[in-house]
């Protein structure tokens, strides 16, 4: 199964000092963008991806997935430090990162995620290269009916996400509705009330840089530091110390990171999940199978590790899955499929029939910037984490404006912003009543999957019915794992509703 | 009526939900008005309808809360321990914001962002006029560098920069 | 996204612009000769960087800038089929020095399923540098070995045969104009781009796809194609027939993706030389050497040519009434 020959093309393509330069320029400039709040990685590889032209493909290619790599990371250094994430799938490193970042230990946060981020993106890349070519073959597999039982799946994770299961539902009930909104493949134009901007759909940057990231602002209003009253005391070398600590503490954890890694890129294969999915899926697993489940969001170094080593590794199957199909994992791996159309080459089953020197070396790619991101990343975070130290009202306008800017950036339109504050008002409503925000971001991204596989589904057979489902070998498999993953879920409702009502019971 | 008061009070818990299923229940309408129906409606439907359900659930159980005199609903969230307490920077910071963003296309994203920072700095008590001054211009400044010069991402150009 | 323009010296420009001057009274015989360009061109592109029209956009903005003194930069204005991306252009200054690259039938679409606030008399063609054509294509081990074979198919039993269709392209006009002449029902899926049906074909969970039949060729060996929309054989695709030739009845008119290259109708009107300099500037750079070297080696050769602004415009319009004719089923009805 494995020829030497484009093998060792692969190696020989990278072992050129302008390839490797390119790599760690792009981790760095992933790894900043990212930090920055407003500036998500899908933009920052958008703004290059029109420089690559003139390049070589695997200069061009692999600056930038390094870009995705270092901003992977990247965006979970101001979910950390800030509790704003760079981009969706930093909102999970957060649950634990930030409240770390409160107790004091945000270097130590800083240096963990760049050990799982680092490590992770490892993973990934080996899975990436040993099992590719098989990957063709499972992921041709899935037609419409899987795809849409993989998007469900993806919503199950969304039942556990709070302590009220209801409002978690109503939550993530209202982002599904809202990602349908667009024009169907049907020709049908959904809910844009009259706006071409929404034809496509809302944009889910601009509602997570709003919903997340500007509502924080708010509450940032409230204190003079991001930590609270006082700034927190540090110097460089007891950064330094801190981030070298978390790094030993990931390697503690493993079977965590493996754990994770593996979730993280199987999801990261599926077409639509992404990384956001992927950090959920992960961190929702390590929860569920931790000695003490309730430290998770407390700050729990396990919920961060899951997160952060899923994200990166999810890269590793979203480009097996777009480079042997051509199918976007996600918005990063949309615009790299453009990259390789530029230059180009398609990408799909022929890829790696013709080109199959330059597919691995690309894969190496990953595994060279995997060691970049660690080394940037410590570098980064080393200076990073002095962030916390500026007063709030310094980062507020800091912060707002830069949204502004990077939102408007996407798609040079003013209509993002306001989409943008919109998102801002509901999400000051949802922290102020509750209401698990992350619920309406995986509707959003998870909504146009559901409703586009579905309708693919009514329209192959005609009419939707549940044997659609129990006929075919791969939905029969999902469709059991659904069930797996809801059976705890069920017997929490089940047993928090007896326990209610026969509290009730007793006065 | 200790019920209704309590109600009343507390009324605001239902805020969030209720948006959210009114929003649902016009958009839901709006799309059954579309010709195709039935394809267009695939997803929405369940969605809507688990939705509704869900709220039901929540009311309901709120409501018999109160009767049994259990009082208060969101007493496991500890997340409301991040009130906003100071309501009127929070409330100014809001409207400038909201005119920040229309002021954008008027006077274009360097000078508003200027005039925002500034005028936020002020809000925020600073002091000194070199900080207002200087900090929210060498940020405009250099985000339009970045931005505009550098990565050739044309930002908004009003009636001025 | 824009691309870093090429800084080229204004000191050149001055001086041509000197030069100009003093030649001045000896240009008076000819002073309908217009000068294009005067400054640096925007070609704004409704459609992300990447796609297939991106490609030829870039490559043909590298080859025309060494034609002239000025730089030209290619505006990728994606989003709602290309619709943003127009509206864009047409409230761009209508100077001659913004240009529009875009597709046909998607631009006709946009006007009549998408409800746009534009007309498609608001664009002066310039060309249709690529017309790409419809391929009714099934998967290598397909039992379909002809086209006459699955439409009997299908005529005999609707409900089991399954097509895909990706809107809001060419090859979507021309399946629903196919079936509709024909008179076929097949379950039809919908597909948002070309990569997820192709996948979707590949993967054997439709039967036979209405697809691109220059992209098709990327699939090579893996895929056959039954016909195609062209009224003469498409050279990639040597043993598939033209539509008409199996189905002489149907008489169907020779629909897929046209690119075309365009600029305000209102600067056209008011400016004909200068019009006329920028057609006669393109026309130079398309028939040069180095820029035919170039999409040989792409291979977009079978698919290019020069038809200039009068039957690039007939094409246009006849594929307008064809999309006007279906705008009902376009619009999701």
């Amino acid at each position: 199964m494995f020829d030497a020959a484009p093998i060792l093309e692969g190696l020989g393509l990278l072992a050129d000092w302008k390839v490797m330069s390119i790599i760690l320029l792009g981790v760095f400039f992933g790894i900043i963008t990212g930090a920055i709040p407003g500036f998500s990685t899908p933009l920052a590889i958008s703004i290059m991806l029109p420089l690559t032209y003139p390049m070589s493909p695997v200069l061009g290619i692999a600056f930038l997935t390094a870009i995705y790599a270092g901003g992977n990371f990247g965006s979970s250094i101001s979910s950390i430090l800030l509790n704003i994430p760079g981009s969706p799938q930093a909102i999970v490193t957060g649950f634990d990162g930030n409240p770390m970042t409160k107790q004091g230990r945000a270097s130590e946060a800083l240096g963990m995620a760049v050990a799982s981020s680092a490590m992770g993106n490892l993973l990934g890349a080996f899975f990436l290269i040993l099992v590719m070519p098989l990957i063709v073959t499972v992921a041709l597999m899935f037609g419409p009916p899987e795809l849409f039982l993989v998007g469900v799946l993806g919503l199950t994770v969304i039942a556990a996400l709070h302590n009220s299961f209801l409002k978690a539902i109503i939550a993530g009930g209202f982002g599904v509705l809202l990602g349908t909104v667009g024009m169907t493949s049907t020709g049908a134009i959904r809910g844009t009330h009259g706006y071409f901007e929404l034809m496509d759909g809302i944009p889910v940057i601009p509602a997570l840089i709003g919903l997340i990231g500007f509502s924080e602002l708010f509450y940032m209003l409230q204190q003079r530091y991001v930590t609270g009253g006082s700034a927190q005391k540090g110097d460089s070398q007891k950064n330094l110390h801190s981030l070298l600590y978390g790094f030993g503490r990931v390697l503690k954890h493993p079977l965590t990171v493996l754990k994770s890694s593996t979730i993280g890129v199987i999801i990261g294969a599926l077409p639509g999940a992404g990384a956001t999915v992927a950090s959920v899926v992960s961190y929702n697993e390590a929860k569920r199978s931790s000695k003490k489940p309730e430290e998770f969001g407390k700050g729990a170094e396990e919920g961060l590790i899951s997160a952060e080593s899923a994200n990166n590794a999810s890269e590793g199957g979203a480009l097996a899955t777009m480079l042997s199909l051509g199918i976007p994992g996600g918005l990063a791996t949309a615009v790299m499929v453009g990259a390789f159309m530029l230059q180009g080459l398609i990408p799909g089953p022929r890829l790696f029939i013709d080109h199959q020197g330059l597919v691995y070396g690309i894969m190496f790619a990953q595994v060279v910037a995997s060691f970049f991101l660690f080394m940037a990343g410590l570098l980064v975070s080393l200076y990073a984490a002095k962030v916390i130290n500026i007063p709030t009202i310094v980062l507020i306008p800091l912060i707002a404006v830069f949204s502004v800017a990077g939102t408007y950036a996407i798609s040079l339109q003013m209509f993002d912003v306001k989409i943008m504050l919109v998102f801002a008002a509901l999400g000051i409503l949802m922290r102020k009543y509750d209401y698990p925000l992350i619920a309406v971001i995986l509707g959003i991204i998870l909504g146009p999957i559901l409703d586009r596989q579905l309708m693919r589904t009514f329209q192959g057979a005609g009419e939707l019915s549940i044997g659609i489902f129990l006929n075919r070998p791969v939905s029969l498999i999902l469709l059991c794992m659904i069930l797996f993953c809801l059976a705890p879920i069920a017997f929490k409702i089940y047993r928090n509703t007896r326990e209610s009502l026969g509290f009730a019971r007793r006065t | 009526m200790d019920f209704m008061r309590q109600l009343g009070k507390k009324g605001g818990e239902f805020a969030v939900p209720s948006i959210m299923l009114a929003y649902a229940t016009y958009y839901y309408l709006e799309v059954s008005s579309l010709p195709r129906r039935e394809i267009n409606l695939l997803l929405i439907q369940p969605v809507y309808f688990v939705m509704l359900v869900a709220f039901v659930i929540l009311v309901s159980a709120y409501i018999y809360g109160l009767l049994v005199g259990r009082g208060a609903f969101a007493s496991g969230s500890d997340a409301a321990d991040r009130k906003i307490t100071n309501k009127i920077s929070t409330l100014s910071f809001a409207v400038l914001t909201v005119a920040y963003v229309f002021g954008i296309e008027w006077l274009g994203f360097v000078i508003s962002s200027w005039l925002y920072m500034a005028l936020l700095l002020m809000l925020f008590s600073v002091k000194s006029w070199l900080i207002i001054v200087i900090f929210p211009a060498g940020t405009a400044l250099f985000i339009y560098l970045t931005f505009d010069m550098w990565l050739s991402i044309p930002l908004p150009k009003g009636i001025l920069l | 996204m824009t691309v870093q323009p090429k800084m080229k010296t204004t000191v050149k420009a001055l001086f041509a612009g000197a030069v100009l001057v003093a030649a001045a009274p000896g240009m008076a015989l000819s002073a309908n000769a217009a000068e294009w360009p005067t400054e640096n061109v925007r070609l704004i592109l409704p459609f992300s960087a990447g796609g297939s029209i991106d490609r030829f956009a870039r490559g043909l903005t590298q080859h025309w800038e060494e034609f002239h003194d000025y730089a030209m930069i290619v505006d990728n204005r994606g989003g709602a089929s290309g619709l943003l991306g127009s509206r864009t252009f047409l409230g761009s200054p209508a100077n001659g020095h913004y240009l529009f690259a875009g597709i046909q039938p998607t631009l006709s679409m946009n006007i009549v399923a998408q409800g746009a606030d534009f007309d498609l008399d608001d664009f002066t063609f310039i060309n249709i540098e690529q017309r790409d054509y419809t391929s009714i294509v099934v998967r290598a081990d397909s039992p379909y070995e002809t086209i006459e074979e699955l439409v009997e198919s299908i005529r005999e039993n609707p409900g089991s045969v399954t097509m895909s269709m990706a809107t809001g392209s060419g090859t979507h006009l021309f399946g629903l104009a196919f079936l509709d002449t024909l008179d076929l029902n097949p379950n039809i899926v919908t597909f948002d781009g070309g990569g997820e049906q192709r996948t979707d074909l590949l993967g054997g969970h439709s039967d036979a796809a209405f697809s691109s039949a220059y992209g098709d060729m990327t699939l090579g060996d893996q895929v056959r194609v039954l016909a195609v929309s062209s009224h003469e054989t498409f050279p990639g695709w040597p043993d598939a027939p033209p539509v008409n030739e199996a189905f002489p009845e149907a008489d169907l008119p020779a629909i897929g993706d046209n690119r075309f290259l365009a600029v305000h109708t209102s600067f056209a009107e008011e400016n004909p030389e200068a019009f006329e300099a920028i057609v006669a500037s393109y026309q130079e750079v398309f028939n040069s050497e180095a820029y035919q070297a170039h999409i040989e080696n792409l291979g977009s050769d079978l698919i290019s040519g020069y038809y200039g602004p009068e039957e690039s415009k007939e094409i246009i319009y006849e594929i307008h009434e064809v999309v006007e004719r279906y705008g009902d089923m376009l619009s999701g009805n």
